[in-house]
């Protein structure tokens, strides 16, 4: 089977567009009101923490994904177990995310498109991608995310008469207690999930470096959240952000220069609609990953286009409305990812750890037969 | 291949577009006023671009839809009986609130607004002095087309009077949830110019909450603007006395700053509002100024007197009123968190006691283009 592979500088692409994805539609945490920054440098501080576990296991099995290393470090029976929890987790996360699209695209413009109909384009789109493979997507994000940014940053710049950061003011007015819960909730969502990634790292490039891209991702991305919600707040008011159903997005609608130029939110859906499907298409691919190794199918290709008809089926009947869609997002997911997000990364960076180490000393002890590794990066 | 030819049959047939709506089966809604009913009913009164007549001369025109319904949305979508082409919302600009339904609160009105995908929160909302908001768009536009345009207009070329305030609906959401702030629109009036009935913006409407509960008139505005750094130009008319001699000399601003201290001393809160603005001297009636140092310092001394006066009578009587509009609490909430958490909860009696401190600092740039005043020679 060939090897599909992607540059440190297509991941690194893909991790930001990764980061940016749903923060740019329901925004981030909306209890700290005005100290969202301090809750975001937080949260950036902690996700750097278990960025650097996510990375290490990559570093110490390069070339392996995670369903493959689960298998090598906890044996088939406990491994299948993981691997079919960290599955679920994929699914459901995509399911949200997809909701979370269709959602978006139904409330602000086709209101009286039939939901299944918009989560089902948004289904052959990602099914498309994942049958042209990573390869493709890698180099798809990384002629888009210029785009993204140059939008962005230029957004933010007209509006630099309109911000009024006194906003900002007072600091740390309700204490350090919900800027805590924020940053809890943004370092859960987006920073941890790029744990996503362990499940197709072994497309990444041999001899680039995980520590590298993790970081780099992460400092782009988090600033790129950190002018979003210091926009939003010094546009809008803390007020304001917290009210709205997604904040980024009326905050586009506000954002003029004189009565030329205006009413460009439709650019900053494009962003959206972009960055969240590049999030859902990794989640989809891992998850056809997982679903592979589960079943022993051998090509991830066979089972992705029915995987992903399948989550953007069931999405429409996973909550009852989009407020319900917000709350759990803002308030439940954070709490439901941290065995996905630290619990499992941590047990497998300790098994990894003491596996890397007895390898090392039976290759020490044994020269001539190096076993270690060598079925590394068959599958990917 | 089966993949190619289903994305491109998908590109053409299906457009994503389940409900496409053609622009010119669209009718634009560029402002409406709301009024409250005997029966309780909200009347709206829609002015809309009429997109039909438009043609090509490009002169737009302005057609009135007027509807009534039980609430907001209702009375929006009961427009459809009267006209057939369904209203699009997304250009509106003005919202005008009858006195009636200002008093009762906007907030039952604008909640639609702010709520609905369509409406955007840039729309500037108003308050009309009169007795019914409908009246507003029988008046002419002197040189826009359509009256809400001559309206938003009219709040940009705030920056030349200083007399009105530009506000946006997402700016009241923000006032009317924020601690220690209140609500203000502009009002608008009727007036007759030429014989021809026209629309005025006569100074400020004063909420408590989202009831409105007074209104202050143009010159009051000005000072209103000045104690919240909201002045971008305007005139100065100072009642100025030069050895004996009374007139008035008109400053033009030219730009105008304020900051704000507020201060906690004594269980006490005070404000220190210090005011600097650039003038320039562009009208003397006085006879024979000079334009000497002593002269030009004695004229900035009583433009500071003057100013100063204004402005504390303006706060005296909004305390009476009893809403704080200058965001005075916002402001310590800001300067000063201790003192907001303890005094906060009581902001509605402390505000009426607030010591406010103004410092105004007014400066004479230059006199224009005369280096002298005309002397009369016999």
């Amino acid at each position: 089977m060939q090897k599909e592979i992607i540059n440190q500088k297509q991941a690194i692409v893909l991790m930001v567009t990764f980061i940016m994805g749903s923060g740019t539609i329901v925004g981030t945490g909306d209890k700290s009101g005005q100290d969202i920054w301090i809750a975001l440098l937080i949260a950036m501080a902690g996700a750097s923490i278990i960025m650097a576990v996510y990375a290490r296991i990559i570093k110490l099995f390069p070339g392996m994904d995670l369903f493959d290393l689960l298998d090598k470090l906890f044996g088939r029976i406990l491994g299948k177990f993981i691997a079919l929890i960290f599955t679920w987790y994929l699914f459901h996360v995509g399911l949200n995310l997809i909701r979370n699209t269709s959602e978006f695209i139904r409330i602000i413009s086709l209101d009286a498109t039939p939901q299944c109909v918009i989560a089902l384009f948004t289904g052959v789109l990602i099914a498309y991608a994942l049958r042209c493979g990573i390869e493709v997507i890698g180099r798809w994000v990384s002629i888009f995310f210029p785009v993204i940014i140059v939008i962005s940053i230029t957004l933010s710049v007209i509006a630099v008469d309109m911000y009024d950061f006194d906003r900002l003011k007072p600091v740390l007015y309700e204490g350090l207690k919900p800027v805590l819960s924020d940053a809890f909730g943004i370092f859960a969502h987006p920073f941890a999930e790029t744990v996503v990634f362990l499940g197709i790292a072994g497309c990444f490039q041999k001899q680039s470096n995980p520590h590298k891209i993790f970081n780099i991702a992460l400092l782009i991305g988090g600033l790129y959240m950190l002018m979003l919600a210091v926009r939003t707040i010094a546009l809008m008011g803390p007020v304001n952000k917290s009210l709205q159903m997604f904040p980024p997005y009326i905050t586009a609608r506000i954002i003029k220069i004189g009565d030329f130029f205006q009413r460009i939110e439709l650019i900053n859906a494009v962003i959206i609609v972009t960055a969240v499907f590049t999030k859902v298409t990794v989640y989809m691919f891992s998850f056809a990953k997982g679903m592979s190794y589960l079943l022993k199918i051998d090509d991830y290709r066979t089972l992705s286009t029915p995987l992903v008809f399948f989550t953007a089926a069931y999405s429409i009947f996973l909550f009852d409305n989009a407020l319900f869609m917000v709350k759990w997002a803002l308030n439940v997911f954070p709490y439901y990812a941290i065995p996905f997000e630290i619990i499992i990364p941590l047990l497998v960076w300790i098994a990894a750890e003491i596996k890397a180490r007895n390898d090392k000393k039976t290759t020490s002890q044994n020269q001539s037969t190096n076993s270690s590794g060598s079925n590394a990066g068959m599958q990917c | 291949m089966v993949v190619l030819i289903f994305n491109i049959a998908n590109a053409f047939i299906l457009t994503s577009c389940w409900n496409y709506k053609e622009t010119d089966n669209l009718t634009l809604v560029r402002g409406f006023s709301v009024d409250r009913v005997e029966d309780g009913n909200y009347f709206i009164s829609i002015e809309t671009a009429d997109m039909h007549q438009a043609g090509t001369e490009g002169k737009g025109k302005a057609a009135i839809i007027e509807s009534e319904g039980e609430s907001m949305f209702d009375a929006v979508r009961n427009a459809v009986l009267v006209n057939v082409p369904r209203l699009y919302w997304a250009h509106s600009t003005a919202v005008i609130l009858s006195q009636q339904v200002a008093q009762e609160g906007f907030l039952k009105v604008l909640d639609f607004l702010i709520r609905d995908a369509e409406t955007r929160l840039d729309i500037h909302p108003f308050v009309y002095r009169g007795e019914y908001a409908k009246e507003i768009f029988n008046t002419t536009p002197i040189s826009a087309v359509m009256v809400s345009e001559e309206l938003k207009d009219m709040l940009h070329g705030q920056k030349f009077t200083s007399k009105t305030l530009l506000v946006q609906i997402y700016e009241v959401i923000e006032r009317l949830e924020g601690e220690g702030i209140s609500v203000v629109m502009p009002a608008v009036c009727v007036t007759e110019v030429n014989g021809a009935k026209t629309i005025k913006l006569c100074g400020l409407a004063i909420f408590k909450g989202d009831k409105l509960v007074g209104f202050l008139d143009e010159d009051e505005t000005k000072y209103f603007c000045f104690a919240t750094d909201e002045v971008d130009g305007g005139l100065l008319v100072v009642d100025a006395e030069h050895e004996g001699k009374k007139g008035k000399i008109t400053l033009e601003i030219l730009n105008s700053g304020t900051r704000f201290k507020a201060r906690y001393k004594d269980d006490e809160i005070s404000i220190q509002i210090r005011i600097r603005v650039r003038t320039s001297m562009n009208d003397v009636q006085i006879e024979e100024f000079p334009s000497t140092d002593n002269a030009i310092n004695d004229l900035k001394r009583q433009a500071n007197e003057q100013l100063k006066k204004d402005i504390e009578n303006l706060i005296k009587k909004v305390q009476e009123i009893n809403s704080d509009i200058f965001g005075f609490g916002s402001l310590v909430k800001k300067q000063l968190p201790k003192v907001w958490k303890e005094k906060g909860k009581d902001w509605d009696n402390n505000f009426k006691e607030l010591k406010v401190e103004i410092i105004p600092e007014v400066e004479i740039v230059h006199t224009a283009l005369l280096k002298d005043s005309i002397k009369k020679g016999d």
